[in-house]
């Protein structure tokens, strides 16, 4: 009996000796104080209203070099640069799906964050920059943002808008299975290693200088790559570029080269179709029309609701 | 019973248990409070400041520094300023449209995470993917109100930074810098100290903002200037004598230590080493119209008249060198060196055109040799050209004789031996055969 008494009194113990460690209802984590006096507090909130709530997509401009791979050296983005792509984005692009292919659309398979940076990844050794990539279907990057100017269309489609569509197409075959058939096109001139040499470097204008991968039929020459990057850049391409453009690239292509482009065409038009009940035709004409009724005063997008019907200088179409 | 035995021993091990973690703490607060206390007081001392902070910046541990001044504002807001000859041409140049924050990271870090056209100039990749190699994201390693001490995240130079006098204007400060620039390193390439303690001495080269020790391997120690001295990335230690500070004695004859102790940077050259080393970096003499003898101004103005009889105009005369690397057979790198004179003038006819005559350089107890030896060949024959301009080739040779070649004695015309950027040249027969030539790019 006595030892029952000593050992109830040890358990007695052990709780006591525990009693006064209680825990402390303070989180060891302190939130971030919201500062409504802040530098960008204006823009930070309009990215709220019009990214975050609208699209659950974190505008990321404000760069964080640790989020960067170390072994480029790269640069944030200008604040003033940060707000005109923000602006073009919802005219040029959000704007456009929700549309085209519908409003949840892009909740549901757009970038969960989408970071600025200001500068390319060059790889000097090899002659290459990265002007964007996609990171797991979450991410999308978008460089080389400093180096653009807003009154240059071709420039911001390929530097932005081309990237945006190249890798937000990445994230929509990676979630469903693209056509294997696609991949038997052209399967012999896929050249991870050295698709770089393909430009034609006599010409100075950035479109015609992928002419050697048009014979090969691809559209670019970084499309030439491989598979995925080829089936991601026919449909950025043919979105970004105009019928005159994509016109140019067949009549040059040859007679080989423009069949297999269009055949690629093709068959990702049926597969987003199919897919997504994505009309790319829709959304190339959507695009056209809208790169066509730019407005110089980003502010007037918004004013205008994303209508370039109501801008001033608008003509209808016949 | 068996089983109360048990129980016994388990709540026995469980009473000290329970009781083994409770250690005294070390602090006071949580980590994590500790360290947001770090980062706010941080912030504190960043904003301080009336007149912002100047900044001794350096891209990377193998760069020149350069000062950039620096104001940081509650609201997130940063404006900054610099003029240096790499990222604004030595214009006056500040940017207040970007931010800065205070995070943690693996420890404190300042960052400034909007492009800003001063600071990330130095980081901008560029064409090459390298740029300058420059930092815009620094450990806080030490923050006070008298100093803080940065060191950058990716290319790890130390970076410090003082508050500014409240009532020195950033434009003037960079006035007061590009002065003391120019009498430490502007143009100064090649030129040689020996860095010396009690007796004691190690040969250095001055080469773009970085001292360079004189041996294989040798350590290299870049500076920054500033108004009044210069400040080396990180402290100099030799012979267990430590220095980071240095400025120009009273003759500008030598930089002496302002840390306390007896090293300095004596020049080891003499002037004439000193013209040579300058003509080996690629640095031009030119000649100084407005300052020279009276035989000298003679013959300057004979060859600028007879110029102007065939309208034609004399601009400038440049002692300058060629010089050109080759290997030899053996393997081995040799240089080899060309003097020339190179007269620029408007031609008649032509516009603005370069004649240039071979010359030969030889240096002799402080004293200069400078001879002519013939014109130097060049596709439009503008050698030939403007010796018939001035009169035939025996006269022109005659007036480039009297003019330029000869031997002169040297002596510095600013008084500086640290950067002797201005030098007379005097004749050694005739005091009034004198020139002034001046160090140009």
């Amino acid at each position: 009996m006595k030892k029952t008494y000593l050992l109830l009194a040890l358990i007695a113990l052990c709780f006591a000796s525990c009693k006064k460690d209680e825990l402390d209802s303070k989180s060891i984590f302190v939130d971030p104080e919201v500062k409504t006096d802040t530098y960008t507090y204006e823009f930070d909130q309009w990215l709220n209203t019009y990214f975050t709530k609208r699209y659950n997509v974190e505008y990321i401009y404000k760069l964080d070099d640790a989020a960067m791979d170390p072994n480029y050296n790269v640069v944030p983005v200008r604040l003033g640069m940060a707000d005109t792509v923000a602006h073009l984005s919802l005219y040029l692009w959000y704007d456009v799906y929700d549309k085209i292919v519908g409003k949840d659309f892009l909740t549901t398979y757009g970038p969960k964050m989408i970071q600025l940076v200001g500068s390319s990844m060059i790889n000097a050794a090899q002659g290459t920059e990265k002007l964007g990539y996609a990171e797991g279907g979450i991410k999308i990057t978008l460089m080389k943002i400093n180096a653009m100017k807003t009154n240059d269309t071709e420039m911001m489609n390929e530097y932005i808008f081309k990237t945006m569509h190249h890798e937000f197409s990445h994230i929509l075959h990676q979630q469903k299975t693209y056509p294997k058939d696609f991949e038997s096109i052209t399967p012999q001139d896929y050249d991870p290693s050295g698709w770089q040499y393909r430009y034609d470097e006599t010409t100075k204008d950035m479109w015609l200088r992928e002419k050697p991968a048009w014979k090969l039929g691809f559209v670019t020459c970084y499309g030439s790559s491989e598979t995925h990057e080829d089936f991601v850049e026919t449909i950025a391409n043919y979105i970004t570029k105009s019928d005159a453009q994509w016109q140019l690239m067949l009549d040059s292509a040859g007679v080989d080269g423009a069949k297999y482009i269009t055949t690629k065409l093709t068959m990702a038009r049926e597969w987003l179709a199919e897919k997504y009940n994505y009309d790319l035709d829709a959304m190339h004409r959507e695009v056209q029309i809208r790169q066509k009724y730019l407005p110089s005063d980003y502010d007037q997008v918004m004013q205008c609701n994303f209508d370039y019907r109501t801008y001033p200088d608008y003509k209808p179409e016949n | 019973m068996k089983t109360k035995h048990i129980l016994f021993v388990i709540a026995a091990a469980l009473v000290f248990i329970g009781c083994s973690r409770d250690e005294e703490s070390l602090f006071d607060s949580s980590a994590s409070e500790r360290l947001k206390t770090y980062l706010t007081n941080a912030e504190n001392t960043l904003v301080a400041p009336v007149n912002g902070w100047e900044m001794l910046y350096f891209p990377n541990t193998e760069s020149a520094g350069y000062p950039v001044l620096l104001k940081f504002t509650e609201n997130g807001q940063v404006k900054a300023a610099s003029c240096n000859p790499q990222t604004t041409r030595n214009k006056y140049k500040e940017d207040m449209k970007s931010t800065w924050a205070i995070k943690a990271d693996y420890g404190p870090i300042l960052t400034f995470d909007t492009y800003n056209d001063v600071m990330h100039a130095w980081a901008d990749p560029q064409t090459d993917g390298d740029g300058f190699l420059g930092d815009y994201e620094f450990l806080i390693l030490e923050a006070n109100e008298k100093q803080i001490r940065l060191k950058g995240k990716k290319h790890e130079a130390y970076v410090e930074m003082y508050p500014m006098p409240a009532d020195l204007d950033w434009e003037e400060y960079f006035k007061q810098v590009n002065a003391e620039r120019d009498k430490i390193v502007t143009r100064n390439n090649g030129n040689q100290f020996d860095y010396s303690y009690n007796g004691q001495t190690q040969r250095m080269t001055y080469q773009n903002g970085i001292m360079i020790e004189n041996v294989t391997e040798g350590l290299i120690y870049p500076f920054v200037v500033r108004p009044n001295c210069i400040t080396f990335e990180r402290p100099l230690i030799r012979w267990g004598v430590s220095s980071q500070n240095f400025t120009l004695d009273e003759n500008n004859a030598k930089l002496i230590s302002m840390d306390g102790v007896e090293v300095a940077f004596v020049p080891a050259l003499t002037l004439v080493e000193t013209l040579d080393a300058k003509l080996d970096n690629n640095i031009r003499w030119k000649l100084d119209t407005k300052d020279m003898g009276s035989e000298s101004k003679t013959t300057y103005d004979q060859m600028a008249a007879a110029l102007k009889q065939q309208n034609g105009t004399l601009r400038a005369l440049y002692m300058q060198r060629e010089v050109k690397q080759t290997i030899s057979t053996e393997g081995d790198t040799l240089l080899n060196k060309q003097d020339y004179l190179c007269i620029e003038f408007n031609h008649p006819k032509r516009g603005v055109k370069q004649a240039r005559y071979e010359m030969t350089y030889t240096m002799d107890n402080e004293v200069l040799t400078y001879q002519y030896v013939q014109p130097y060949p060049d596709e439009e024959n503008m050698s030939i050209a403007l010796l018939s301009i001035l009169g035939g080739e025996t006269k022109g040779v005659a007036m480039i004789k009297d003019l330029m070649c000869g031997k002169f004695n040297i002596t510095s015309a600013t008084g500086s031996l640290v950067n002797p950027q201005q030098l007379y040249l005097t004749s050694t027969t005739s005091l009034n055969k004198k020139i002034k030539i001046n160090a140009t790019d």
